[in-house]
């Protein structure tokens, strides 16, 4: 979990700090800066895994200045969170994202963005100091480490583009590498490639279609693979769940090659939709757009870890109002009883009659860039709570329309 | 036990099972129960669609019709809008209608007997029941939220509370929940 946030000098963002609860939810108008953040988790997420920035740079900003503020001329971007790992430890964890400069040695650090600044520290209970776990400063080629003997110097032996915490074998380390490295990030819109029938192999389904997400799912636990499909069920009335059959026997009957029939086992999913006829199954192409997102958003949610996060952009988009709340229902009781942190965008005011004020973040485009304010924690919450005489609910609020004068 | 057909208006979202909790716990021990039958709701306040609602009903041969719509902060009666509106429609249906409109939601008439959310959600009797600064709604949201014990959905807590509401000592504190039940019986009575 996620609990505080801190960013400066990224895209939209000048500078923001902001603590999350259980539930969290962006609204704003287009623009004002809730993917951008969204971005963040993702990319802490990738980096915490071991991607490289450089690279990961050139899906969120292939323009490469356009990866810092415009108001700004640094080339220094600060990220700092504290996250609670499952096992309830807390951590400050650190990290910087340069650009190299005419100063730099080009060669030597690779070409442009690099990560520097980076640091972990462990939270003690009792108020007692926080302990440095390790810390690199600048673009220091060396790291300085805690230990029973204190502080030594060791030199950094990691690519200077990718983070020490996910690739240092240190247990504090492992663990927050492991908290940020297992969080799930839905981009709601996109969770189909354009392939129509799906063979999924259980050695790496692929988490963006339904069919992967179902067979993961699936091998991974059936109690949660019914509990989902239970789910699903009070959404759509009518859904029936899917048929998952192994054809690994014959697809090894079939082949001549010995390396076909070594392969991991593979799966094909097939579907079932009210307006078809029950006694045969439909590819997910022939869902309903609608119901796709449902079925996609429920078995992600359930097939992510427990006690991580998990992202999701929009999810209302191309879904029937009726629905809204049924869904927003069910994910409060997931991520409730898993302990999932949840992060969503949304457009619809519909949704914030089922939120806490302060599970809604407001978001808007100042003169210093994206500014976050939860709910209960902006000026027109205190204004309305005193007209209304009592604490007023999410869409109260934002149905006033104050926050977007 | 005699079936009635039950026609239900109400705001949309997920409050259809649970006002037919509600109703079913009047009519049940008068010896009636119920199939309900519900129209497409507008996901908004049904105020304006009182009309359509009506003729629905109408039209479907309902014995019963609930309308139900929160006051939220509204000044002016909403129950006394309901009432005119379908006594414009259909004077005699009129007669079968039922009008529910919790102030200012209807959470507040299901955190009335706290001793049931408390039980529910596994919370100590023995504290007063938390978050009084929040609305009804809101407040069973984050009670809900917090509470390990309780691993169904909010909607199924909502609908679990209402099965086990005391209607009479809700009627004598909640003067809204008093009408509606009053309207209920007194339809159950002309049958």
């Amino acid at each position: 979990m996620i609990r505080k946030l801190t960013i400066e000098n990224y895209k939209s963002i000048e500078k923001t700090s902001l603590s999350f609860e259980e539930i969290n939810v962006l609204i704003g108008k287009n623009g004002a800066g809730k993917t951008t953040l969204i971005s963040v988790i993702n990319m802490l997420m990738k980096l915490a895994n071991g991607a490289n920035i450089n690279a990961l740079v050139n899906g969120l900003a292939p323009l490469g200045g356009e990866f810092y503020n415009a108001n700004s001329s640094s080339r220094h971007a600060k990220f700092a969170l504290e996250v609670q790992t499952p096992s309830r430890e807390i951590y400050d964890y650190s990290f910087s994202v340069a650009f190299g400069d005419k100063d730099r040695s080009i060669n030597e650090l690779g070409p442009a963005f690099y990560i520097e600044n980076e640091s972990l520290y462990k939270i003690e209970p009792l108020n007692s100091p926080k302990k440095m776990i390790f810390q690199r400063t600048g673009d220091d080629t060396s790291i300085e480490i805690s230990s029973n003997d204190g502080i030594t110097r060791m030199p950094l032996n990691v690519d200077p583009r990718v983070l020490v915490l996910s690739s240092f074998a240190q247990n504090d380390v492992k663990l927050v590498a492991q908290t940020l490295g297992s969080y799930s990030v839905i981009w709601i819109d996109t969770p189909q490639p354009s392939n129509v029938f799906e063979i999924v192999s259980s050695n790496a389904p692929n988490l963006s279609t339904i069919d992967g997400v179902a067979v993961s799912l699936y091998l991974k636990d059936k109690g949660l693979f019914d509990s989902a499909m239970n789910a699903i069920e009070s959404i759509i009335p009518g859904f029936t769940p899917p048929e998952i059959t192994n054809i690994n026997d014959s697809i090894s009957r079939r082949s001549k090659d010995d390396q076909d029939r070594k392969k991991a086992t593979n799966f094909v999913v097939s579907w079932s939709d009210s307006q078809y006829s029950r006694s045969y199954g439909i590819s997910r192409m022939s869902l309903s757009g609608g119901n796709s997102r449902v079925i996609y958003l429920i078995l992600s949610l359930y097939n992510s870890e427990a006690s991580s996060c998990f992202v999701a952009e929009e999810i209302e988009n191309g879904m029937h109002l009726s629905r809204i709340a049924k869904l927003i229902d069910q994910m409060r009781m997931i991520v409730k009883n898993r302990k999932i942190q949840l992060f969503f965008t949304t457009h619809n005011h519909l949704i914030l009659d089922d939120l806490l004020p302060k599970e809604v973040i407001f978001t808007k485009l100042g003169a210093r860039g994206s500014e976050y304010t939860r709910l209960t924690e902006t000026k027109e919450y205190a204004d309305v709570e005193s007209d209304l005489g009592r604490a007023p609910s999410s869409s109260e609020l934002v149905n006033s329309g104050l926050l977007f004068g | 036990m005699r079936y009635l057909k039950v026609g239900i208006a109400y705001e949309g979202g997920d409050d259809g099972q649970l006002i037919a909790t509600i109703v079913r716990k009047v009519t049940e021990p008068l010896g009636f129960t119920f199939e309900f039958f519900e129209p497409e709701t507008p996901s908004t306040a049904i105020l304006d669609y009182i009309s359509s609602y009506t003729n629905k009903f109408v039209d479907s041969g309902v014995d019963m019709g609930i309308y139900c719509t929160d006051q939220d902060e509204a000044t002016d009666s909403r129950r006394l809008l309901i009432k005119t509106k379908i006594e414009r429609t259909d004077a005699a249906f009129a007669l079968k209608a039922a009008i529910g409109v919790p102030v200012p939601h209807i959470e507040a008439w299901l955190i009335q007997q706290d001793s049931i959310v408390k039980n529910l959600l596994g919370i100590d009797g023995s504290i007063p029941l938390p978050h009084s600064e929040l609305s009804p709604k809101d407040r069973l949201t984050a009670l809900y939220s917090e509470s390990d014990y309780y691993t169904r959905t909010r909607n199924d807590l909502r609908i679990d509370i209402a099965g086990r509401l005391d209607i009479d000592f809700c009627s004598r504190n909640n003067t809204e929940f008093k009408h509606f039940v009053q309207d209920i019986r007194s339809i159950i009575s002309r049958l």
